[in-house]
């Protein structure tokens, strides 16, 4: 070999530069030819050229070399206020130590982890930071609590965990001679911390026995969560000719979802993938998936198509009890869990747990085998029915119910009261689930009558009886047909339901009827009378405790009613209204709360008021994954909505993933409804302004088109704007103005002259002169922009436009040397945006006022000055558009800052 | 640790080089408080200057220099892959689930990667150029581009080298079922 044997390698080195240098076809000529000559040569020249081949295919050594940790880390040091005990172990990740407190405060042992500052990367230490800030506000009792992460003055990052002594869970088990239902509750208590995870937003992404230990005490912990994100780390492996490396994976194989085997995104559903694996192992004691080491392009194969044994089936002979009680329930349990499509597996760990419960408690659990009623309830599924789910929503509004009523220690007959409301409501929704999933026949949706035959046929049934009337039954099918979008059916419904309630006595039904009416009437655009209906509904409410519920429901109808009128401060007022209430009153639960932050959200929304509506969009998202929601369509419009939010706030970055969230769920619909082309073209605008160009032109055209094609005549004249944009960005300047005439021609015909949308098409119009070097012309096109969303701002509109044309036209003015009106422009625009975003709030908006403000301060010669504006931009590019964005790394070089 | 050459002159000059580079790292990391991970290319660049500065070191050429400095950051990562590799096996008394396996996640294992140093010190005997290329694309992160011009050849002698240079290693880790 040419190891070790300097004298060899002289003697074919020249030799394998030429057979290198032949096609592949005459590479074996060449070595005939030289085996004439020197033999020894030319084998070694053989077993060169196969490693030369081998080492192209695995791409071996294309990775650089894993980066020195010079910073050494030594027993006795301090980090803040722990010292450092003694190395716990190392890894490919880097260190881990103990230490302790010093300050004698608590005795507390902490792991400090120390990741190879490569890890974080270029200008990754403040992301670092932010994210583990982030990840330490995931407090669980079942979470191994992240308590610090930062980087020391060397640029060493770090992270104080807690430190845990335990086993691993399978360990656990076994050791403890555990049956399955204890296992299962351990089981449990793994889930409960997942759930709180997920509603945080926070991916595990290697979830493991190893990583679930369990102390002397029987507790659980979880750990690492998040990190591998954190640490920048590939979830997947970085390309599918990674898993040709004979026994290098980047994650752990057996626990690896199919999407992370094949370098689809990874969501929260992989975390419940790799939760039924879990599961599997610690039932059975045996492994789904078998990963034959020798031939990795087989994990591939087996993770994919292979679809593993019943955990009941693999248990074999040997042990016929433990087979006998696996079989059925908690093997559709586990094979739900481990679907190959995400959509298939439990919506959340949150349901993952539901059923485990149900099946420790001996109900029937929610997931069913393949047999006919699980047929038809797929079909229902596709005929858009989310309305089982509904049930199920309401199911846990009841049982909220009923258990803050115990505990508010209500008067009697507020008590009994509350009760029958519940017994109607639980009448109701078991028939809900009935109708849905059972009756349905294949294919057809039910007629309302139909309906409600079987639903008073069964009503009759039922113990509540007298308890349920006709007007409740046809209110929860308005409700469902209204969860189903089908607005046309929810309204005729809900007119029935009103002119029954009129014919009886009971001010509750009245009242809610009337309500509810308002809500289907005003989405048809019915103002005048869906105001009327409203005014009506709650004067049918006499002011008293018990009707609470009902009180709600009206000012949230008021609420709605407002914003469908662009009355937006009405909206909130109505709609605060409602939230004082819920929050005094016994009735509040996850659902409640979770309808009326979406109203929350909305009216702010609505109102302009966009930073506002922020933090009740983030807690209803929050309350959405808890509940297993999260990936219906009513998330997708969540999604979008507060993704707008963030975007007109001036927070690009955020909105961009949230905007790319919505797309998911609204892809992953089993209905397989398009994506909605308003989504597609509100991510394709925040692209744009993140400078992802041709992503953004792409989903822009096809948002265009999707419009076009279904007449939705706003989404058609909106992507006209963002168009234009991006293809000035691009340099198509001629395709740019193109656009913008065609927008012109379709506006005019569609808006009333001097409305404010035109301000937003001459700016455009301006930009793209301005981009053509033709000053004047855009000068006077933005005036004449600033004119009109000026007046539109005196006016009262909702949407101020005018920093945004202020701000462009400070940056013409700039460009044309006129500084002095540029920093009054930019002054104007910073004042305006005070008006609107709360002081600290880090935005977008501000960043390129500043800017300009900066830019114009310095032609001036008010160096000093400009200099103050400028870091206050840098400031808020960091905060808004990233750190790596184009923009803020150029900012920051202008300014002479490291990075 | 090893130089290249046997002469004690050069034996000086590379400890102290040793010794500079890990002064610059420290003060680079220092420098970049919050802003950016250690970059081994920018830390060559500025210990040529550095060295130059201080110590009026006359190299040939900027390429040498740089070969040199790409052998002791070799040096540096070998170090640290074997103490890791000495750790593992030496085992430590309680190592949690805190411990992740290198294998999992780098390329190359740090086995490996002792191997292909001890390698490389034997092509450096016959062919110094190769063994110097692959110091400054795999442990230092050189691409191509700035190898050839940093030689003053065309990328494509750069890559056919590569090629080589790479067979040779792959040959030398995995022996055929000849052998």
């Amino acid at each position: 070999m040419t190891g070790g044997n300097p004298e060899l390698w002289r003697r074919l080195t020249r030799h394998l530069d030429r057979a290198l240098g032949l096609p592949r076809a005459d590479r074996a000529a060449y070595l005939d030819g030289l085996r004439d000559s020197d033999d020894e040569a030319a084998r070694e020249l053989a077993a060169l050229l196969a490693a030369h081949d081998a080492a192209g295919d695995e791409r071996f050594l294309e990775n650089r070399a894993p980066h020195p940790m010079l910073p050494s880390i030594e027993p006795g040091q301090s980090l803040g206020a722990y010292v450092l005990e003694r190395e716990l172990g190392r890894g490919g990740m880097g260190s881990v130590w103990l230490a302790r407190r010093t300050d004698g405060r608590f005795e507390r042992a902490v792991a400090v982890k120390f990741p190879d500052p490569s890890l974080i990367g270029r200008g990754g230490e403040e992301r670092f930071r932010q994210e583990g800030g982030i990840l330490a506000r995931l407090v669980h009792p079942h979470i191994a609590q992240l308590l610090d992460a930062g980087v020391t003055a060397d640029s060493q990052p770090f992270l104080v965990i807690e430190h845990v002594d335990g086993v691993p869970l399978d360990r656990y088990c076994v050791d403890h001679g555990l049956p399955v239902e204890a296992c299962i509750r351990l089981f449990l208590d793994v889930l409960s911390a997942v759930t709180a995870a997920h509603a945080q937003l926070v991916v595990h992404r290697d979830l493991k026995p190893a990583n679930v230990l369990v102390t002397r005490n029987g507790q659980v912990k979880l750990l690492d969560f998040g990190i591998a994100k954190l640490l920048d780390q590939p979830a997947s492996p970085a390309a599918s000719s990674q898993m040709t490396r004979v026994g290098v994976f980047a994650l752990t194989p057996e626990y690896a979802a199919p999407e992370q085997v094949s370098g689809a995104p990874v969501s929260t559903a992989t975390d419940i993938y790799a939760l039924g694996v879990m599961l599997y192992v610690l039932l059975s004691g045996r492994h789904p998936v078998t990963i034959p080491v020798q031939a990795p392009l087989d994990l591939v194969r087996a993770v994919l198509d292979t679809v593993p044994a019943d955990m009941s089936a693999a248990v074999g002979a040997d042990s016929p009890a433990l087979k006998a009680k696996l079989r059925g329930d908690l093997d559709t349990i586990v094979r739900k869990a481990m679907s190959k499509e995400p959509a298939d597996r439990y919506a959340s760990a949150a349901s993952f747990a539901d059923d485990l419960s149900r099946y420790l408690r001996h109900d029937p659990i929610a997931a069913r085998p393949d047999s006919a009623a699980y047929r038809i309830r797929k079909l229902v599924r596709r005929n858009r029915a989310g309305a089982a789910l509904a049930g199920l929503a309401l199911v846990s509004a009841v049982t909220g119910v009923i258990a803050t009523v115990h505990q508010a220690g209500l008067a009697r007959e507020e008590r009994d009261y509350a009760l029958r409301q519940l017994a109607r409501a639980e009448a109701v929704i078991d028939l809900d689930q009935f109708l849905l999933t059972e009756a349905a026949p294949m294919g057809r949706p039910l007629e309302v009558s139909e309906l409600l035959q079987r639903a008073e046929q069964i009503v009759r049934r039922q113990a509540a009886g007298g308890a349920v009337s006709r007007v409740d039954l046809l209110l929860s099918i308005g409700d469902q047909y209204d969860i189903l979008d089908e607005v046309d059916r929810a309204r005729d419904v809900l007119e029935m339901a009103y002119a029954e309630a009129r014919a009886t006595d009971d001010p509750s039904l009245r009242a809610r009827s009337a309500c509810a009416l308002a809500g289907a009437v005003a989405a048809g655009g019915g103002w005048t009378r869906a105001k009327e209906l409203v005014a009506e509904g709650q004067a049918f409410l006499p002011d008293e405790r018990r009707h609470v519920l009902d009180r709600i429901r009206c000012l949230k109808a008021a609420s709605h009613v407002a914003r469908v009128d662009d009355d937006g401060a009405s909206a909130i007022s109505r709609i605060e209204e409602a939230r004082a209430l819920l929050e005094k009153s016994p009735y509040r639960s996850e659902i409640q709360e979770l309808s009326i932050l979406m109203d929350v959200a909305e009216s702010y929304r609505v109102a302009g008021r966009q930073a506002e509506a922020l933090p009740s969009f983030e807690r209803a998202a929050a309350l959405l994954a808890a509940l297993g929601r999260d990936q219906t369509q009513k998330a997708g419009t969540l999604y979008n909505n507060w993704a707008l939010s963030l975007e007109l706030s001036g927070r690009p970055r955020d909105a961009e993933a949230v905007y790319r969230r919505g797309i998911e769920v609204s892809r992953s619909d089993e209905a397989g409804e398009a994506v909605s082309p308003m989504l597609l073209l509100n991510y394709s605008r925040v692209l744009w302004r993140l400078g992802m160009l041709d992503k953004a032109a792409r989903h822009a055209e096809e948002a265009y088109d999707r419009a076009l094609d279904s007449g939705f005549a706003v989404v058609v004249n909106q992507s006209v704007i963002v168009l234009a944009r991006i293809y000035r960005d691009r340099g198509e300047l001629a395709r740019s103005v193109a656009i913008l005439e065609e927008g012109d021609r379709r506006w005019r015909l569609w808006l009333p002259a001097g409305h404010a949308a035109f301000a937003s098409l001459d700016l455009q119009h301006g930009l793209t002169a301005h981009a053509r070097g033709d000053t004047p012309a855009a000068l006077r096109l933005i005036d004449r922009a600033y004119l009109i969303a000026e007046d539109a701002r005196r006016r009262g509109s909702n949407a101020d436009f005018t920093p945004v044309v202020l701000t462009r036209r400070a940056e013409v003015r700039n460009a044309a040397g006129r500084s002095r009106e540029a920093e009054e422009d930019a002054r104007l625009a910073l004042d305006r945006l005070r008006a609107v975003l709360p002081p600290d709030f880090l935005s977008a908006l501000r960043a390129d006022a500043y800017l300009a403000l900066g830019r114009a301060l310095e032609a001036e010669g008010r160096g000093a000055e400009g200099n103050t504006a400028l870091v206050e931009a840098l400031k808020h590019f960091e905060g808004s558009m990233g750190l790596d964005h184009p923009q803020t790394v150029a900012l920051r070089r202008q300014l002479g800052r490291p990075g | 640790m090893k130089s290249g050459d046997g002469s004690d002159a050069h034996d000086a000059l590379f400890s102290s080089l040793y010794r500079e580079l890990h002064r610059l790292a420290r003060r680079e990391l220092a420098l970049r408080n919050g802003q950016a991970a250690f970059s081994p290319t920018t830390l060559l660049h500025e210990a040529y200057l550095d060295m130059a500065d201080r110590h009026g070191i006359d190299f040939p050429d900027r390429a040498r220099f740089m070969g040199y400095a790409a052998r002791v950051m070799r040096g540096l990562i070998v170090d640290e892959a074997r103490s890791r590799s000495a750790l593992k096996r030496g085992g430590q008394a309680v190592i949690t689930s805190l411990n992740t396996d290198v294998a999992e996640q780098h390329e190359v294992p740090d086995e490996e990667l002792l191997r292909v140093s001890e390698l490389l010190d034997e092509l450096a005997a016959s062919e110094p150029p190769l063994s110097e290329l692959v110091d400054l694309k795999f442990f230092c992160g050189f691409s191509v581009a700035e190898i050839a011009a940093l030689r003053g050849v065309c990328e494509r002698t750069v890559q056919r080298d590569w090629e080589k240079a790479r067979a040779y290693l792959y040959r030398g880790l995995r022996p055929g079922p000849a052998e």
